[in-house]
């Protein structure tokens, strides 16, 4: 069974995922710049959470993940690191934001565009991370 | 600063041995592989001495500072 299943790259992994994470930030910023109130924000949540479902399983149906070597875990520490700072300055400055220039900044909304928008930069500095070497496929 | 060096191509060539083929024997991706040729990237100890043993030769004729 394992031998017909296709091998899922860990680069495409995280192109999903960084599409999973940034369609609804994307949407809710259109709607904002649009100036149009955002009602339904939950059905966009509930709709990826859907398509991480049936991903997830045609995913595991048809295809085998890459193996996690060495150079996989280094390149997620990288972009983990990273993250990690940006997450925090985030917090910081809107902290610094809801004391001393907008009161009820930081809302529900703001708490899930920074996750959301922290697992896509996460899945983004990976696949520029791994990308020099996912590109170069000439075999020598 | 000294820079970690490999002659990994090398013994690669002499053993007719595709960068898939090895990248299968130590377990890890062909990318790795094509890093570790491009010194783009140090590899753990375990993963050089697993290179190493494929290749019959010792981890310091393989990688080296220069």
């Amino acid at each position: 069974m394992d031998k017909t299943k296709k091998k899922f790259s860990y680069s495409n992994f995280h192109l999903l995922i960084f599409v999973i994470a940034s369609v609804p930030v994307t949407i809710y910023v259109l709607r904002a710049i649009q100036g149009k109130a955002y009602g339904d924000k939950l059905s966009i949540l509930i709709g990826m959470a859907i398509f991480v479902v049936v991903q997830a399983f045609f995913q595991s149906r048809f295809y085998t993940l890459e193996k996690k070597d060495e150079m996989v875990q280094y390149n997620l520490a990288r972009a983990n690191r990273i993250t990690l700072c940006a997450v925090l300055t985030v917090l910081f400055t809107a902290v610094f934001v809801n004391d001393y220039l907008i009161k009820g900044f930081i809302c529900s909304d703001f708490c899930w565009i920074t996750v959301m928008g922290a697992i896509a930069l996460r899945s983004l500095l990976f696949m520029f991370f791994d990308a020099p070497s996912a590109k170069d496929t000439e075999e020598e | 600063m000294p820079e970690l060096k490999t002659k990994l191509k090398e013994y690669r060539a002499k053993h007719d041995m595709k960068q898939g083929e090895l990248a299968d024997l130590v377990g890890v991706r062909r990318e790795t592989i094509i890093r570790l040729e491009k010194g783009l990237y140090n590899p753990s100890l375990k993963l050089a001495m697993d290179i190493a043993k494929i290749f019959g030769v010792t981890v310091e004729e393989l990688f080296f500072f220069e």
